[in-house]
């Protein structure tokens, strides 16, 4: 595989860092101990192994024990992480975003006192501590009191003012915390966290049966106006305002970049499964409609890694408030959801009857990538307020 | 991509890889179909179709669809997403309970003669049942159109053997709300693709293998990725007689489940319509008497196009099942939801979305209804022939039955004539036209699907696997839709094939 655009030997090195512990720990353990009905333990121990390797704290700077990446080199991290299990690496992307809010607000005592407790623990029994972080939903109910997140579970306040976690993980609560980002024009900017154990109480489980098993992506609901209980605000005002904006572009990047790399390894995946099945006396491969296919995957692919590339450099430099990098982790997050998408549908098509069977994976990938595009449920607003 | 290569390929010279005068090898000598699709003969041909047949077959259509559409709000909507996850659990799982009620509403004997008890429907009632159920679970849809299926291709021998002994008895057990469920068996391990396709079958790995023995034949062989595999009380099962030359040798028979050498491998664990279980079948040294044999030695190659000419419009149905219920969720989510700008269902790239999703699912529709018009009237055809008047109504139970019937039914002259009919009624001019209809059905009803759904899950982002809005299992399941009865691309291939032979010479 060429990466023409790794060209420095610190990108080059967190790439290939990054790919033997997609591969190893998330590919292959993973994926063996989800089949024996272990997911949940699986996932626990390839964090485990996240964080003595350091990829926790990628975004973190050096003095607090993070590995000081930029927007690219975390890029290619997450790139390499989609391509093992995307629904560990934008568990780990989202805690990487929390992790940068936090890194910002440093100077705020219990912040700084977290931080450098958080990675003492990454041996510690209890697992590394994580971060979630929870982004303003801009769908809300139409009915006051309307239920979220599905019969029974009842939001006591509707959705409106609230705000949505998508994810967290079984260890959690116990070793964590809950970013929350309060959205600008609804109430008054806030940045605030809390412990796990308290957002529960707001927390409702999705439907499983698609993509993500591991997790439980759900739903956060805060009651309008109000400050849920146990939360500390750690900044407000137009402080805050920025950094919900910047996360949430920073998060996005982070995200089409686990797209592109689940992408990638369904489009490799399709690739050596047509190289070797063979159909009509030819290897399908030979085919020239399974060409094409696996042509226009790889075309899907490359744009997505030149847009990732794109938005990450320009997020990177940007000045604060730059509309300019922010709408285009929107556009980017949105083109990589869809061209992931239809790279997996590809893949899944490409394999045939064995593409639909879950022995194989490929269904897996298409499953998390389309997980994976309504984590942030952003489209509508992407259309209405995009341009 | 990698060098040709190194994706180990053959580095030869360009040549063409199928060349156009090799494909257009029987051309199509009627008007009606000649020239598809610069001169329209297939459009004038079925609209005066629909001028031609009787207005029940219009009505029992809409009677059916009342009745699917009943049954899937009933009993299916209810109780969807738990048999999901049930099924998700434990893949062998299967929910009798469903297809005990289906016998009440007559789902088992939609494709059954009037004259062996059941209610004669064609394929236009039998797509618009699918369209219905899978609104409730694509499942479900898949699994009494497979079964409906298999009825056809058993049906569609005029053999008064399998109609007596097996058609018959499926519409008896229906009255008294006992489910006999039928399936059709014929992708293998090693062959996909390449088995579905006359052309492409001399090619294929077959491991499925008939051989003649003394009154009958032995079966060995595995069967895989088959719907109903294991709950089938009859599964109707393509095999080689001769494993060098499965093209001329490929044949169908019937297998009842029951038999000696017969089992059911695994059970698939699948991405979505996990209510239809999907299972392998292995046969070994499966005895099958020559009763059970479907059509003539070396017959089962057209007997599959034939059947498939039939069953992949239904299949498009299926897909266009699933963009309703998905563009129904959304519709439903969007009068619920709001952003800042306000309610979503009043944004304009909502109206504009759903609309489209709307267009797209009507032509869908029209695909499939189009492929079925076409297909029964030449089934009506069949069903006019003094022949078929013969097997199907004028011949007693007790004869059909007697050892005199049996061999008298079974000697070759009478296959032989049966075969002849069926050759003529299904000829080059008209297997052309209604598998080209037919694969279009399959190819935009099964896009339509997945791409409605798609789109409708993107926009609904996480809501999308909400209980109340179930468009993420309905994307699921619209995939498959693009898989079976055939790749889409293995259809497209064949109606490539099939709409060059009504071109003209040069």
């Amino acid at each position: 595989m060429t990466m023409e655009w790794f060209d420095t030997e610190s990108t080059r090195q967190i790439a290939e860092t990054a790919g033997r512990f997609a591969r190893k720990e998330l590919l292959v353990r993973h994926r063996e101990a989800a089949e024996s009905g272990g997911a949940a333990a699986g996932l626990e121990h390839a964090l485990r192994e996240a964080a003595a390797m350091g990829l926790l704290a990628a975004p973190l700077p050096e003095d607090l024990g993070g590995a000081g990446m930029d927007a690219l080199s975390e890029a290619i991290l997450w790139e390499k992480m989609g391509g093992g299990l995307a629904g560990a690496a934008a568990l780990m992307a989202f805690h990487s975003a929390g992790l940068r809010v936090l890194a910002g607000l440093r100077e705020a005592p219990s912040v700084r006192a977290w931080l450098e407790g958080a990675f003492l623990q990454g041996d510690a029994p209890r697992g590394p501590a994580l971060v979630s972080l929870a982004l303003p939903d801009p769908v809300e109910d139409r009915e006051p009191g309307g239920q979220a997140g599905g019969p029974g579970a009842e939001a006591p306040h509707g959705c409106r003012g609230g705000a949505r976690g998508f994810l967290c993980l079984p260890g959690l609560p116990e070793a964590g915390r809950v970013v929350f980002l309060i959205p600008v024009g609804k109430e008054p900017a806030a940045v605030r966290w809390m412990e796990p154990r308290e957002a529960t109480a707001f927390f409702t489980r999705s439907h499983p049966g698609s993509g993500l098993e591991e997790l439980t992506p759900g739903r956060l609901s805060l009651p309008g106006g109000a400050r849920p209980p146990g939360a500390e605000t750690l900044c407000s005002g137009e402080e805050a305002a920025e950094r919900v904006r910047q996360a949430d572009a920073r998060l996005r990047i982070s995200l089409a970049a686990v797209q592109t790399g689940n992408a990638e390894a369904a489009w490799t995946e399709a690739r050596e499964y047509a190289s070797q099945r063979v159909q009509t006396g030819r290897i399908i491969v030979e085919h020239q409609e399974v060409r094409r296919m696996l042509v226009n995957m790889e075309t899907r692919v490359q744009a997505c890694r030149s847009f990732v590339t794109r938005a990450a450099a320009l997020a990177e430099r940007a000045p604060p408030g730059a509309c300019e990098a922010q709408a285009l982790a929107g556009h980017l997050f949105r083109f990589c959801g869809e061209a992931a998408e239809a790279v997996c549908l590809d893949a899944v098509q490409v394999l045939g009857g064995y593409g639909y069977m879950k022995d194989y994976g490929v269904e897996r990938r298409l499953r998390d990538c389309k997980s994976l595009q309504g984590i942030l449920n952003s489209h509508p607003v992407d259309w209405l307020g995009g341009c | 991509m990698l060098p040709a290569h190194e994706n180990g390929c053959e580095t030869t010279e360009p040549r063409p890889t199928t060349p156009f005068d090799s494909i257009r090898k029987a051309r199509v000598t009627d008007p009606n179909t000649r020239g598809f699709p610069f001169s329209m003969g297939e459009a004038f041909s079925n609209l005066r179709l629909a001028h031609t047949v009787p207005a029940s077959y219009f009505t029992h259509a809409e009677e059916v669809r009342e009745r699917a559409r009943r049954f899937a709000d009933l009993h299916i909507r209810p109780q969807a997403l738990e048999i999901e996850k049930k099924a998700s659990e434990d893949p062998g799982y299967f929910h009798w309970d469903i297809l005990k009620k289906a016998c009440d509403w007559r789902f088992f004997s939609l494709m059954i003669p009037r004259a062996f008890g059941g209610q004669e429907s064609r394929v236009l009632a039998m797509s618009v049942m699918a369209e219905e159920l899978a609104v409730g679970c694509a499942g479900w849809a898949t699994t009494i159109g497979v079964h409906s299926a298999g009825i056809s291709c058993g049906m569609l021998t005029l053999d008064p053997y399998i109609l007596e002994h097996f058609i018959r008895p499926t519409a008896e057990k229906e009255k008294q709300g006992e489910p006999v469920v039928w399936s059709g068996a014929v992708t293998e391990p090693q062959a996909g693709t390449d088995i579905w396709d006359e052309d492409f079958l001399q090619k294929a790995r077959i491991m499925t293998v008939a051989g003649k023995v003394k009154g009958g034949y032995v079966l060995n062989g595995r069967k895989c990725f088959i719907s109903n595999g294991s709950i089938a009380h009859y599964s109707v099962v393509a095999a080689a007689l001769d494993r060098r030359n499965p093209r001329d040798s490929w044949t169908l028979f019937l297998v009842p489940t029951d038999s000696r050498g017969f089992s059911v491998g695994r059970v698939e664990r699948k991405m979505g319509q996990k209510a239809s279980p999907t299972a392998e079948l292995i046969f070994e040294d499966l005895f099958l008497p020559a009763e059970l044999r479907l059509g003539e030695e070396g017959s089962g190659a057209r007997a599959v196009s034939i059947y498939l000419a039939g069953s992949r419009g239904p299949v498009g149905a299926i897909g266009v099942g699933c963009a309703r219920r998905a563009l129904e969720c959304l519709v439903d989510w969007a009068g619920r939801k709001r952003t800042a700008r306000g309610r979503l269902l009043d944004q304009q790239a909502v109206q504009m979305t759903i609309a489209r999703m709307a267009q797209e699912i009507e032509l869908g529709r029209q695909a499939y209804v189009n492929a079925a018009l076409a297909y029964d009237h030449f089934v009506e055809d069949l069903f006019h022939q003094p022949l078929t008047q013969l097997a199907l109504k004028a011949l007693p139970s007790a004869f059909i039955r007697s050892g005199v019937g049996k061999g008298v039914l079974a000697s070759a002259p009478v296959k032989k004539r049966i075969q002849n009919l069926l050759d003529k009624v299904f000829s080059e001019d008209r297997l052309a036209l209604a598998s080209t209809l037919a694969t279009l059905a399959k190819v935009k009803g099964s896009t339509v699907g997945v791409e409605v759904a798609g789109e409708a899950a993107r926009i609904m982002g996480h809501d999308a696997r909400d209980p109340r809005w179930p468009v993420d299992k309905c994307y699921r399941d619209a995939k498959l839709t693009q898989i079976y009865e055939g790749t889409n691309q293995a259809n497209t291939i064949t109606f490539f094939k099939d709409m060059v032979r009504t071109w003209e010479e040069g």
